[in-house]
């Protein structure tokens, strides 16, 4: 089943010489199976079936490319955590959590000018029913931030 | 020419005796099973290997979450040098999914105009069962446009990312998201880290991705690493980070097409 979470309501200020805004999701687990999302502003109405780029309150979109499931043994997938020792640099296991960037600068400005706060409602599927059911949520993250740059 | 600096072309533009070679290299290299082979080759990305870099991989030095492009750039650049051990002056071609809006002919058709199996059509991917999980052992398969949720980046997202990002970590995170829009896009193995580079047109979309870089480069420069991620190695490639940035000295560049004169 497709994925449909709305944060918000959120009081972020762009000023008025804000060229860009972002929205930044951190943490973002990708041992899920490759899944696209779209995000929408102040719509918290949207559906699986009405989630299109057309839509006015279409801010962004991204997509995940995802590592599914573990071919490994056990404790392959599990090697995420962020300690390391001294002397340890090699690179940390490719599940370590990622970081996304959506630029939304549009529909932010348009809310802004508005003086509305703004809700993110993200819509997210892999395509696959049922996975999207065995993987749930399929957005998985630590965190949020919008941030507007002159 | 043999030696020489090959240039990568379009799928769509590479000329017939281009695309001959570049076929006859692939039907080398797919049957080779050791560490020369294709199937050795693609199991540094995802399953056996693991190598690849693409979201975060050093968690506590957030600067080191953009070596995605170095690392795929010599990925590319180890292909290539293994295809070319097969069949001289191959270059790998890119797919421009901007224009191409479908699985390119030369890679969708299962068979050659003889009849042969065509080799970019789809691999049989072999890797080590491990004590938890079976062997990896089928022939790769693609679901393009399944996803209704998957699209295509345009050719004006790619202008625009070109001119307006000039910040190289963050032109690499946009980019980097395309990238996953292709593969979302693909479908299939392309769509699951484990097994994406065991499919050919893994490659193909890369060296669009690696262009788009090398387009960024000519208009920003290189990027600006701190240094103690320029010396990095990138594993398992005998290459660091700021080996990636000249593609001259990787031995190819980008063009629209290209066709060698014999001399007699």
């Amino acid at each position: 089943m497709t994925q449909i979470v709305t944060i918000g309501p959120i009081a972020h200020h762009c000023p008025a010489d804000t060229e860009r805004v972002d929205l930044e999701i951190y943490g973002v687990d990708h041992f899920k199976p490759s899944y696209a999302a779209m995000v929408f502003v102040n719509d918290p109405d949207v559906t699986a079936e009405t989630a299109t780029p057309d839509r006015p309150s279409f801010a962004g979109e991204f997509a995940v490319f995802g590592h599914a499931t573990c071919v490994g043994d056990e404790g392959h997938c599990s090697q995420t955590k962020t300690e390391r020792r001294r002397f340890d640099t090699r690179p940390s296991s490719p599940l370590t959590k990622a970081f996304k960037r959506v630029t939304i600068t549009s529909a932010a400005l348009a809310a802004a000018a508005k003086g509305e706060e703004m809700t993110l409602t993200i819509v997210a599927s892999s395509g696959d029913p049922e996975a999207d059911e065995r993987y749930a949520p399929l957005l998985d993250c630590t965190g949020m931030q919008l941030v507007s740059f002159g | 020419m043999a030696g020489s600096m090959v240039y990568r072309t379009r799928v769509a533009d590479l000329s017939a005796p281009a695309m001959k070679r570049f076929v006859e290299g692939m039907n080398k290299l797919q049957p080779i099973l050791d560490n020369r082979g294709f199937n050795a080759v693609a199991g540094y990305h995802g399953a056996p290997g693991w190598y690849c870099w693409h979201h975060q991989r050093a968690s506590w030095s957030p600067r080191r979450a953009v070596l995605f492009l170095p690392w795929h750039r010599a990925y590319l650049w180890h292909l290539e040098q293994a295809l070319q051990d097969q069949m001289a002056g191959v270059a790998l071609p890119w797919w421009d999914w901007t224009v191409q809006r479908d699985v390119p002919d030369a890679y969708a058709q299962p068979t050659l105009s003889d009849g042969a199996h065509n080799p970019l059509h789809n691999f049989r991917a072999r890797a080590p069962a491990t004590a938890d999980n079976p062997a990896i052992d089928h022939v790769t398969t693609r679901a393009p446009g399944r996803n209704p949720r998957g699209r295509l980046a345009t050719s004006q997202e790619i202008a625009d990312l070109l001119k307006n990002e000039k910040d190289f970590a963050a032109f690499s995170d946009k980019l980097q998201d395309f990238h996953d829009r292709v593969h979302v896009w693909v479908g299939g193995d392309m769509g699951t880290v484990a097994t994406a580079a065991f499919d050919p047109i893994f490659y193909a979309h890369h060296c669009m991705i690696d262009r788009i870089w090398y387009l960024w480069q000519l208009e920003h420069g290189d990027p600006k690493f701190p240094q103690e991620l320029l010396d990095l190695p990138l594993q398992p490639f005998a290459k660091t980070v700021k080996d990636t940035f000249d593609v001259h000295d990787l031995g190819y560049e980008y063009a629209l097409s290209a066709t060698p004169i014999e001399i007699s």
